[in-house]
């Protein structure tokens, strides 16, 4: 629900994030549009006030209402009038040229489609903040794993019992009590601006994960033209997996034991048929006008609800885009580079925000630590390799700024994480269990993590299927995941000019966590037959879901340099 | 595509970027015509929206979430009693009893946890508890079958450690039995059974699970409104 608190936050963490992105941009070749640098506030705003949050609370305690209000006062103000100075700056330097022409962006008259597309973006971008502002917050993940620790840090900071006793005979109550602090924080602090803790206030915070990854998309590809940019932030905005994953029933049949689950497969071909009808006239309707058809169920939606996959994917999109502009900068600033020219350009400031964004993201989900340290060690690579010396020195250093802003924010969590803990997924200790380096799996009939390599390979059809079933499902991604498979072999018959593309580093990330999911899935103590069911690895792929959107449209829609014919 | 995007562009571009062949165009329209569902699911939950929750309490629209069994009236209701029944902040050792599922929809301790916040809860072997569905079982058992006196007794000097001067026996099936909650508490003679505070006035008929009667999660509110036929 939107409660006085509520927008107390979002004018606040805006306020900041309007603050760091204007100063960022002061000196960058290309300081972006309105719409990214709106979404790109929102995003580098709600991103800073978690990994400030978690900050302060590791060493303040919980927050003070009067201290977190007038903050949050503060930063709305001084956002305010960080806006108006960068207004004034822009509209001096576009006397000397045209910030339109110095991005690439050309502006041909609007078509009918190009309306139309518009229209239907304005209408999935109201309607995901309307959803997630509306709903009360009823799922089990963010109200269990996500609310209740942003109830402890509301109430009692870190490192309390609450926290920490939880090895004994007897012992205190908290699931996944490894699971990073980014969303609880933001909990924590909305509490303190309302005096009261309420979940519903802080779902309310999602719908403006959404937004503004839909106008950092937007931003992104709107170099590459008008209709581009309304595709992809459209692919975004109506993805079927913002609004919900528990489908009425699954096309699978996930009562077979996990090893028998692929010889299990049952394609329903009535199911899309079904589930269509029930989102088009209503569960109750259908049942009542065709029974025999049924069952008809309205399906249920996990990402709005408060968990951190959504998050940590707009976090994702967002640093990968200020990385790929401070890379784009370097580019620009060495000379000629075909594939580069036209980029949007940033500097040492992009590297800075790419930094935040990524710490924020891995304070989202456990998975955000490893996505962003493969993002830095891609962007790093992909520096080392890039021509020029100049360049190199120029990209190493944005990149390690980005890194230096990743540690400090995640540094204390790392600290706070020492002392708690791992009580049911290790992933890293399961990994090592699979090599047969540590201990052997733990007895008994519940826990399904390899303890070979080839108990692991047992598994692997399992884990294929898994990805299978759930990307090519129309009715979570829509065909998200067939077009950026198809956008990549088409690519992939010019692996040089892939290789050497603006989008590489974003298209080695997505290709990367996809690696890194399925050794997570193989290594999990879980019954895959029942995770399934809890929507994963849908929940995983949406984490690069924007990204993958991002590299779809930028490498099918190829931008035409100056020197092109 | 429009001509007016000019040549070049072969529709669907502008003269910043040449597009994709023909075949990904038409899969890239697909996929964005396909987001008809979800445009449809939004039109839906609108219109559910405005005929079940608007304007009403959070509370109220809680419990309009049929699907959600730890907004039902019963336990809803049952979260009451016990935080009036308690005094500020106790100190609860939870104990399951007489379970009949291990689904995830019976961790009854766990909404506790949450909802009866800042009541602090404890458990026996707690790294079960709070574990997941793999481990859920496994602490089931525990109390089921290897819970004896002798670890019982052992368990009194962590429980004292901890302050524990209530214990709540909940037993454990996917509908919540409040009449069957068990609540004790530490006196001088040892555990004595206490009876939680009564329900408040309206809510006597909550004490006990009452299935849906119509609609699920999301329902539009339209069966409601309209006459059940002969």
């Amino acid at each position: 629900m939107f409660t006085l608190a509520t927008l107390l936050v979002l004018a606040g963490t805006f306020g900041l994030g309007l603050v760091l992105v204007e100063a960022a941009r002061a000196r960058a070749p290309t300081p972006g549009g309105a719409i990214e640098r709106t979404g790109l506030a929102l995003l580098v705003g709600l991103g800073s006030t978690a990994v400030l949050a978690t900050a302060l609370i590791a060493g303040l305690g919980p927050p003070a209402p009067f201290a977190t209000r007038a903050a949050l006062l503060a930063a709305a103000l001084a956002g305010a009038g960080a806006w108006i100075r960068g207004a004034r700056a822009r509209r001096a330097r576009a006397k000397s040229r045209s910030d339109a022409a110095a991005e690439g962006c050309e502006c041909p008259p609007w078509t009918t489609l190009d309306r139309v597309l518009a229209l239907a973006l304005v209408g999935f971008t109201g309607f995901a903040v309307f959803y997630a502002a509306s709903m009360p917050m009823h799922l089990f993940d963010p109200v269990y794993h996500f609310a209740y620790k942003g109830k402890l840090l509301a109430h009692e900071g870190f490192g309390g019992p609450s926290w920490t006793d939880l090895e004994g005979p007897i012992g205190r109550i908290i699931t996944h009590p490894d699971y990073p602090p980014g969303l609880p924080a933001l909990h924590a602090v909305v509490a303190a601006a309302g005096r009261q803790f309420d979940e519903d206030a802080t779902r309310a915070l999602m719908g403006a994960f959404a937004a503004a990854a839909i106008a950092v998309l937007f931003a992104a590809l709107r170099p590459r033209g008008r209709r581009p940019a309304l595709i992809g932030a459209l692919a975004l905005a109506g993805l079927p997996l913002l609004y919900y994953s528990q489908l009425p029933r699954n096309p699978v049949d996930f009562d077979k034991d996990e090893l028998t689950f692929v010889s299990s497969l049952d394609v329903q071909p009535g199911e899309f048929g079904r589930a269509a009808l029930a989102l088009a006239i209503g569960a109750e309707t259908a049942q009542r006008r065709f029974p025999h058809l049924g069952p008809f169920q309205l399906p249920d939606g996990w990402t709005l609800d408060g968990a951190g996959d959504f998050p940590l994917a707009a976090l994702l999109l967002g640093a990968l885009v200020c990385l790929t502009r401070a890379a784009a900068g370097a580019r620009r600033a060495a000379g000629h580079d075909p594939e580069w020219r036209g980029e949007p350009a940033g500097g040492a400031g992009d590297g800075v925000l790419a930094g935040v964004l990524l710490g924020a993201a891995a304070l989202m989900k456990n998975e955000g630590l490893a996505l962003g340290a493969m993002a830095l060690i891609v962007f790093a690579v992909r520096c080392v390799i890039a021509p020029g010396s100049w360049v190199r020195a120029r990209a190493l250093q944005q990149s390690g700024w980005a890194l230096v802003l990743f540690v400090l924010a995640v540094a204390p969590w790392m600290v706070l994480r020492r002392d708690i803990p791992s009580i049911d997924e290790n992933y890293p200790a399961a990994v090592l269990r699979m090599l047969g380096i540590g201990d052997a799996p733990t007895a008994g009939p519940f826990d399904h993590s390899p303890g070979s390599l080839g108990a692991a390979a047992t598994r692997f059809p399992v884990v294929l299927m898994g990805f299978v079933q759930s990307s090519l499902n129309p009715l979570r991604w829509n065909l998200v995941w067939v077009l950026f498979g198809a956008v990549l072999a088409w690519r992939l018959a010019r692996p040089r000019a892939l290789l050497h593309h603006p989008l590489a580093v974003p298209l080695a990330v997505v290709v990367g966590a996809w690696a890194l999911y399925a050794l997570v899935l193989l290594v999990t103590p879980w019954d895959l037959a029942v995770l399934y069911t809890t929507a994963i690895p849908d929940r995983l792929l949406l984490q690069v879901a924007p990204v993958a959107i991002w590299c779809a449209v930028g490498l099918a829609w190829r931008r035409i340099s100056p020197e092109q014919p | 595509m429009s001509k007016r995007d000019g040549p070049g562009s072969r529709g669907g571009g502008t003269r910043a970027s040449a597009p994709p062949p023909r075949a990904l165009r038409l899969l890239f329209f697909a996929c964005v015509a396909l987001s008809i569902l979800p445009a449809l699911f939004g039109l839906h939950y609108a219109r559910g929206y405005w005929n079940v929750r608007a304007g009403k309490s959070i509370a109220e629209q809680r419990a309009s979430l049929l699907g959600v069994n730890w907004f039902r009236p019963a336990f809803t209701s049952f979260l009451d009693r016990l935080d009036r029944t308690l005094p500020p902040q106790s100190h609860v050792l939870i104990e399951p009893v007489r379970a009949q599922t291990t689904a995830g929809r019976s961790r009854w301790h766990l909404f506790l946890n949450h909802y009866a916040y800042p009541h602090r809860f404890y458990t026996r072997q707690s790294a079960w508890a709070s574990g997941t569905l793999v481990d859920y079982p496994r602490w089931i058992e525990h109390h089921q079958r290897s819970l004896g006196l002798e670890q019982r007794l052992a368990d009194e000097a962590a429980i004292r450690e901890r302050g524990i001067d209530w214990i709540l026996r909940i037993p454990i099936g996917i509908q919540f039995r409040a009449s069957q909650v068990e609540l004790f508490k530490r006196g001088a003679s040892g555990w004595e059974r206490v009876d939680l505070a009564p329900p408040r006035a309206g809510a006597e008929g909550a004490d006990d699970w009452q299935e849906p009667t119509g609609g699920l999660l999301f329902d539009s509110g339209q069966a409601e409104s309209e006459p059940e036929g002969p």
